[in-house]
């Protein structure tokens, strides 16, 4: 019923002896201690508020188990700022005032950490980036704002720079 | 909910591993590819199976090639990667277009197209495009054979498939569409990255003078799986498709197609539907195959 197994999550290795049933979400928030991962509807794995990059991809780790993330590289929320400097993407946020309540935040955040890599521009791609998650508060409109800013933010980098922003 | 506690989880790196813990649990496994539907079932209790055999450390299931006269798709290939795979933009339009309209992203990352078909949701994307495309499937067996299934065999019903509990979809094939043919895939959901209320598929080839030299149409997100609409072909075939012709084929379909309740929307929607979407979407098949034509 159980198997050890090793996930690297935001460069630190988490070993543990886990239920076949354990999801990979609570691997994170319960064996990592990593709460900044939320869990939202929990069924379907429609809110998104799960969303993680596990090997360079983002995914909702309330539809996978733990187990099958044995071996893998996984990046949360807490993993996105270098020391005090906020992440491009969580600066847009900042700035132009991309969230209220906060819970849909970390999945959206980690959802577009995958689409800032090879960004597009319009409104369209932006809302198609993160129809993964809901929002229940912002109606996006500050959302998209907050995506256009980060996207001129790592545009503007010189590409050194870009990749330490993306390690993964 | 949670799933049901798991009694054995396998990581098989083998078509042949796979194949014998299937023989030895099959009633009870499941196997285990992108998990897009399963882990949503096994929250739900609807699918409560004591040993997962994860696919994912298989070897050569994920390929994406042509060759002989076909495009080979491994069965774990994601959606994602098959929407911006360089082969679809032609000839294989259609299935990139169905890719790019399943779920959301982080689903399209991990969701696999074997995986789609052999769950066979009656509203699912993948289904009405590669019946459309004369798809097959390559199904392993545990005695060491294959079988061929056709995609419009293999999906039997709203959830129900053409498989055995001992088998395992490897690959699936899609013979490469006429030079001067185009296709296209759309439809309409009530939210974004929802099923399909009604999805249509076209693929319209045109013979050197730029008349129809076949048509074929599939809808989707009708009871009990995509349908194939002969009339329109039939009402098609040998000639201009103008927009009164086009007019004409979305009533023909409107009329030819069973629709039902359900859900997310009444019969009479889903017909109206059907009646305004498939000429836009044959519009867009044309525009493509005349495109690949000049």
């Amino acid at each position: 019923m159980k198997r050890e197994i090793s996930i690297t999550i935001n460069g630190e290795a988490y070993e543990e002896a886990v239920d076949y049933r354990l999801l990979l979400v609570d691997f994170i928030r319960e064996v990592a201690g990593l709460t900044g991962t939320h869990v939202g509807c929990s069924v379907e794995g429609r809110c998104g508020a799960c969303t993680v990059i596990l090997d360079a991809k983002a995914v909702k780790a309330c539809l996978m188990l733990a187990v099958q993330a044995d071996g893998a590289k996984i990046l949360t929320i807490e993993g996105l700022a270098q020391d005090d400097v906020l992440h491009p993407i969580q600066d847009g946020f900042w700035e132009k005032h991309g969230l209220q309540c906060g819970f849909c935040t970390p999945g959206l955040l980690m959802t577009l950490y995958e689409f800032l890599q090879h960004p597009k521009h319009s409104d369209k791609d932006i809302r198609t980036a993160m129809s993964g998650v809901i929002c229940r508060c912002t109606g996006y409109v500050h959302i998209v704002e907050a995506v256009k800013h980060a996207i001129a933010a790592v545009e503007g980098m010189p590409p050194e720079e870009r990749k330490e922003w993306f390690p993964v | 909910m949670y799933p049901k506690a798991i009694e054995s989880y396998f990581a098989p790196t083998q078509v042949s591993e796979v194949l014998a813990l299937l023989q030895q649990h099959g009633e009870h496994a499941k196997l285990l590819a992108g998990g897009q539907s399963l882990m949503p079932l096994m929250k739900l209790r609807l699918a409560e199976p004591q040993a997962i055999i994860d696919l994912n450390h298989v070897a050569g299931l994920s390929d994406i090639e042509e060759k002989d006269g076909c495009l080979h798709l491994g069965a774990l290939a994601r959606h994602a990667d098959i929407a911006v795979h360089p082969l679809m933009q032609q000839p294989y339009t259609l299935l990139a277009d169905a890719a790019r309209n399943i779920g959301d992203p982080q689903i399209r990352n991990r969701g696999t197209i074997a995986g789609s078909l052999v769950h066979a949701d009656p509203a699912a994307d993948y289904p009405p495009a590669v019946i459309l495309l004369d798809g097959r499937l390559v199904v392993a067996k545990a005695d060491g054979s294959t079988r061929t299934v056709s995609a419009d065999d293999f999906v039997a019903g709203p959830l129900m498939s053409n498989i055995a509990q001992d088998e395992l979809v490897t690959r699936i094939e899609i013979p490469t569409p006429a030079a001067s043919s185009g296709g296209a895939y759309a439809k309409h959901s009530q939210v974004a990255g929802d099923f399909a209320i009604i999805s249509v598929a076209a693929q319209v080839t045109l013979d050197s003078a730029g008349r129809c030299l076949q048509a074929a149409i599939v809808i989707g997100g009708v009871m009990p799986k995509p349908c194939r609409v002969n009339q329109v072909s039939a009402l098609l075939q040998g000639k201009k498709l103008d927009d009164a012709l086009l007019t004409q084929a979305g009533e023909a379909a409107a009329q030819e197609v069973e629709t039902d309740d359900d859900v997310r929307a009444s019969a009479i929607y889903r017909t109206q539907l059907i009646r305004v979407s498939v000429p836009t979407v044959i519009r867009h098949a044309l525009a493509r195959a005349e495109k690949r034509s000049a």
